[in-house]
């Protein structure tokens, strides 16, 4: 993001140094009257619009909430005119009354209330929106609009001036379908609440009564209220648990729910039977707790897991929908569904590339990161192919459409990651397998405690088999497993790491052999000097003035190596005729030529590399006036952490690899430093998949961390898939979990966790065992009255729901 | 013993007003979002202290 008007940027001696709309550091900052230094035009036309529209509370909201954007505003300048297409809005919006439409998008660059503030402000009080909500934490924006007096594309350039460009979100029936449940299982949980409360009250009368005397009539009525009450409960509340059952029965598998409903329906038939003949063994409130309670584990259950989904894939939805097409040399902003082949694209510096093609007319740098793992941009020239999912970089990208849709490459890879991923071993889920033993022996005792009071007490049988059946309810198992899970999953998103589903736990304990992609897995992928030579003969002063003209000089290039000299920027000094080359970059400083490049331009500009430079190890060499003044060695650096990182990872018995698309001895380089000796580079992804798949085979659970698009089938294949912070949205989608940070520390955070959170689940398994055996002891001595039933449970919930919380720390 | 029909008759009453309350709160998603509001109540305030200021 270079603006323009450099090269008359005056020096100025006390600048502020960081921009003053999001804060970032400024390598060549432009500067408006006022003094204030802005990193780059985005940045600055906000700040205009924010301070010329007497918004600037924005600014002071955003200091009380101590956050600074960490991203700079990009303003993609696009016209949304496709908004308003009346089929777009058939397929995006939702009518409301009143003809007006509501409408769900993804903004991007949303960090904190201050932009919340914002949003809402100028789509309500400036645009003419009838409602307008933003959900801060998942950057989602719901919008009602009257599509006649306000046009959606305004409102959508209204936000774009602002650095939040919007995206269409079609919320895709999987995430309108998980919505809807978790509003049900909300409403369920409530319900079942409401009644618990109700009838215990109803309960404790009853309670007292057995012991000070209770008139038989009052009795009587407290409990076919009692029993009105409860059938909310168990018909509507208690819904899923059957339906899981059932479900479970029908594939021939013991699910968890299977001994609940049996408990739940056991409970409530002997209560509906002892108030028919006036008895005494009433559960009512027994099992309307017991449903509230298991509702409330899921519950919160089902919000870690739908938030870490959400944080991982809301990016997916956002992929581009329009495409600028190209003809007779006008522009027009187009639905990509009706973009076709051999049409010219015309794609802005930082859009992604929807379509597969070939560069024409100059062509231009794109990274294509997502597809090789390498990150440095590439040049493509003219009639060279690029493919989707690339990002353009540098300037404007022209291409000719040779693929679309299914039938290109990004496509081809989704397909092959969903293969791999339905090829993946299932796992049986550990409170599945208790559930089997679970029923066995609870129906073995069941009819052992019925033939035991038939031959004793005939008159008895049926209520001591019933006091069982309640007493036995897995109550604090159902409940503790997901509580556990949640708050291993909460503890583990407050560190960056976000897991898509409690599964990802349990997968995450049985791992013990972990596959490391390099780049930006385990170095931190910031690219620092580490060696420096100065030509002889250059004194100190000297040697400090060339590193600010090529800070100056390297500000104008996007490859990543430029950004190694990002911190010796000062801003006062102008470079001009600047050109970037596919291996280097000139510019003209205080009348003399500055080359910096690989040792391939310094060939291509005819300089001669000097004796003193032959032998020094470097990949950027710099000449001034055609002189080799300095050499560098840039390098991607490995933190201590990692290396700390990988030897925890060595501790916990995992063995570990690195299986890399970059070069090989640049692979070998970082293996040596963090100490793994199994390394190989140039991995394709088909080579990342195949080896995984021969781990998988042998039996060894197997953890993939990776971050590009070519690891992705291998991150779907693997035991455990984690995809890296800034990970292509592909890998993203295909990885269990996704961490939001750099370096491999997450990674053993991630295992030590879930082991010490398998560990809690099972301790907590065996108490609530010992629990059971004990109330089905009492109960087939015949000794368990519903009061009893209703202490013992909440109490064995209790301490197995204590031990839950208490968990593990990261 | 009369007053209990009444005071029960009300207890359900007040249970199916709440209940009411909740369906409704869950069904206009007052639960979708926990957080946002949060920040939101804050911004608000900064508001009106504006406008008592003029």
């Amino acid at each position: 993001m270079t603006g323009s008007g450099s090269s008359e940027t005056p020096a100025r001696a006390k600048l502020k140094m960081s921009c003053a709309h999001c804060g970032l550091p400024v390598p060549k900052p432009l500067i408006r009257a006022e003094g204030h230094s802005f990193c780059c035009s985005g940045c600055d036309a906000v700040y205009e619009i924010l301070h010329s529209e007497n918004l600037d509370d924005y600014y002071r909201l955003r200091e009380e909430f101590a956050s600074a954007p960490q991203k700079a505003s990009r303003i993609s300048g696009k016209d949304f005119r496709y908004m308003d297409d009346s089929e777009f809005l058939t397929r995006y919006a939702i009518p409301k009354a009143e003809g007006r439409l509501e409408i769900r998008l993804y903004l991007e660059g949303v960090h904190c209330a201050a932009c919340t503030w914002l949003v809402e402000k100028v789509l309500l009080e400036r645009e003419g929106a009838a409602f307008a909500q933003l959900d801060q934490g998942r950057s989602l924006l719901d919008i009602v609009f009257d599509p006649r007096t306000t046009p959606l594309s305004k409102l959508a350039r209204a936000l774009d001036r602002f650095g939040y460009t919007p995206h269409p979100l079609i919320e895709n029936s999987a995430a309108r379908i998980q919505k809807k449940e978790s509003r049900a299982l909300l409403m369920r949980m409530g319900i079942a609440g409401a009644v618990a409360g109700n009838i215990m009250l109803l309960a404790a009368a009853l309670y007292a009564g057995e012991y000070s005397g209770i008139d038989p009539e009052q009795a009587n009525l407290f409990r076919w209220l009692s029993l009105g009450l409860s059938l909310p409960a168990v018909f509507y509340s208690a819904q899923p648990f059957f339906k899981g059952a059932w479900a479970g029965l029908r594939m021939k598998m013991l699910h968890m729910d299977l001994p609940i409903s049996l408990g739940i329906l056991a409970a409530f038939s002997i209560s509906v039977y002892g108030t028919l003949l006036q008895r005494q063994e009433v559960y009512y409130d027994s099992v309307a707790m017991l449903i509230f309670l298991l509702l409330a584990g899921r519950m919160i259950l089902n919000r870690a897991t739908s938030r870490a989904a959400e944080a991982a894939e809301s990016l997916l939805d956002a992929a581009p929908k329009t495409v600028r097409k190209e003809e007779d040399g006008k522009t027009e902003e187009i639905r990509l569904e009706l973009a076709e082949p051999d049409d010219v694209l015309l794609v802005l510096p930082g859009e992604i590339i929807a379509v597969d093609g070939v560069a024409v007319q100059n062509g231009g740098w794109v990274t294509e990161a997502h597809l090789t793992g390498e990150s440095a941009p590439v040049y493509k020239g003219d009639g060279s192919n690029v493919y989707s999912g690339s990002i353009v970089v540098q300037m404007p990208l022209r291409v000719k459409i040779t693929a679309t849709g299914a039938l290109t490459r990004l496509s081809q890879i989704a397909e092959m990651i969903r293969r791999a991923g339905s090829e993946r071993a299932p796992m049986v889920r550990l409170h599945d397998k208790i559930a089997g033993y679970f029923v066995g022996t609870v129906l073995t005792l069941a009819t052992i405690t019925g033939i035991l009071w038939w031959n004793l007490d005939p008159s008895r049988w049926l209520w001591n088999v019933a006091a069982l059946l309640v007493v036995t309810c897995p109550c604090s198992l159902g409940l503790a497993t997901p509580v556990a899970f949640a708050i291993a999953m909460g503890r583990a998103a407050k560190r960056g790491v976000y897991l898509k589903s409690a599964e990802a736990i349990e997968r995450a304990a049985k791992v013990r052999h972990a596959v490391l992609d390099k780049t930006g897995t385990i170095t931190s992928g910031a690219m620092e000097i580490g060696s420096l030579q100065f030509a002889p003969g250059l004194n100190a002063a000297e040697q400090e003035t060339l590193l600010k003209e090529l800070a100056a000089l390297e500000t104008f290039s996007v490859h990543p190596v430029a950004t190694a000299f990002r911190s010796w920027a000062r801003g006062d000094m102008s470079v001009e005729d600047v050109r970037v080359h596919a291996k280097g970059i000139e510019g003209t400083l205080a009348g003399q030529i500055l080359c910096a490049g690989s040792k391939e331009f310094m060939r291509d500009c005819e300089i001669l590399i000097p004796e003193w430079a032959q032998t020094i190890q470097g990949n950027v060499y710099c000449a001034r006036a055609g002189q080799v003044v300095a050499v560098t060695m840039i390098e991607d650096r490995v933190s201590p952490e990692a290396k700390q990182a990988v030897g925890e990872l060595h501790a916990m018995g995992i063995e570990l690899e690195i299986l890399s698309g970059d070069r090989a001895e640049e692979v070998s380089r970082v293996a040596e430093f963090v100490g793994v000796s199994a390394a190989r580079g140039g991995a394709s992804p088909e080579e990342k998949l195949a080896r995984v798949r021969e781990l998988e085979a042998r039996g060894t659970k197997t953890i993939v961390f990776g971050d590009g698009v070519n690891d992705s089938a291998a991150l779907s294949a693997a035991t455990l898939g984690v995809s890296a912070a800034d990970a292509s949205e592909v890998a993203r989608g295909a990885a269990d979990v996704f961490v939001s940070r750099r370096g491999p520390a997450a990674l053993s955070e991630l295992l030590s966790l879930s082991r010490r959170t398998m560990k809690t689940i099972r301790l907590n398994v065996v108490i609530a065992v010992l629990y059971n055996l004990t109330g089905a002891a009492l109960a087939m001595a015949g000794l368990v009255s519903p009061l009893l039933a209703a202490v013992l449970m909440p109490i064995s919930s209790l301490t197995v729901l204590t031990l839950a919380v208490r968990g593990p720390r990261v | 013993m009369n007053i209990l029909f009444l005071l029960m008759a009300l207890a359900i009453v007040f249970v199916l007003v709440f209940a009411g309350f909740y369906i409704w709160a869950v069904r206009k998603g007052q639960f979708d979002d926990l957080e946002t509001p949060a920040h939101r109540i804050l911004i608000d305030d900064d508001k009106k202290i504006k406008e008592n200021g003029k």
